[in-house]
């Protein structure tokens, strides 16, 4: 399993969770569940770029 | 169902189920489509983070972190005494997905104690009186 595929599947699961127990109409949920999960995978890779030239 | 606020025989019981069981409590107070979706979710992340060789963590008084990380990977339940049982809690460090996997199954108790909140709170009526969701 790849780095990448871990990562989104984990962010997907607990978008999810957060999603459901945020907001309680349907379609905020998913709108919200949505944005984290974007925000999760993007800031993760965005991280990772970041610490790209740091030698740990 | 419980209106009051404060905390019943019924409800407490509602919330040990709740605990064992990720998901339990909401089908248990008729939020079904929230159940599912938790049970999929703090399940999901568990199973994947034993799949990934992560286990969990154990009680270690050489590390007192460890007391926390073995507190809040309780939380998911059940599940904890069974991988416990099986003998598939210490995980493989040598792995490449065990730093991950160890993550994903304390995310999964720790998102399953917000789980008991929720449960809490729509229990009570402190929360969603009139949501179906």
């Amino acid at each position: 399993m790849s780095h990448l595929l871990i990562l989104t599947v984990g962010a997907a699961l607990i978008s999810m969770v957060f999603a459901v127990l945020s907001q309680d109409a349907p379609r905020a949920q998913v709108r919200y569940g949505l944005k984290l999960f974007g925000l999760f995978v993007v800031l993760s890779i965005l991280a990772g770029w970041l610490m790209y030239p740091f030698p740990l | 169902m419980d209106n009051s606020g404060s905390l019943t025989p019924r409800l407490g019981a509602i919330l040990v189920l709740a605990w064992l069981v990720p998901g339990a409590g909401h089908a248990l107070l008729n939020r079904r489509g929230r159940a599912a979706v938790l049970a999929l979710g703090i399940l999901g992340l568990f199973i994947l983070g034993l799949v990934l060789h992560g286990g969990m963590y154990a009680p270690d008084a050489a590390e007192p972190l460890t007391y926390l990380g073995a507190a809040g990977t309780l939380g998911v339940g059940a599940g904890y005494f069974v991988v416990e049982y099986v003998g598939l809690a210490t995980g493989h460090p040598t792995e490449r997905g065990f730093e991950y996997g160890r993550t994903f199954t304390l995310i999964a108790g720790l998102l399953n104690i917000l789980a008991l909140l929720d449960v809490y709170d729509l229990g009570t009526g402190r929360k969603g009186a009139t949501q179906a969701a």
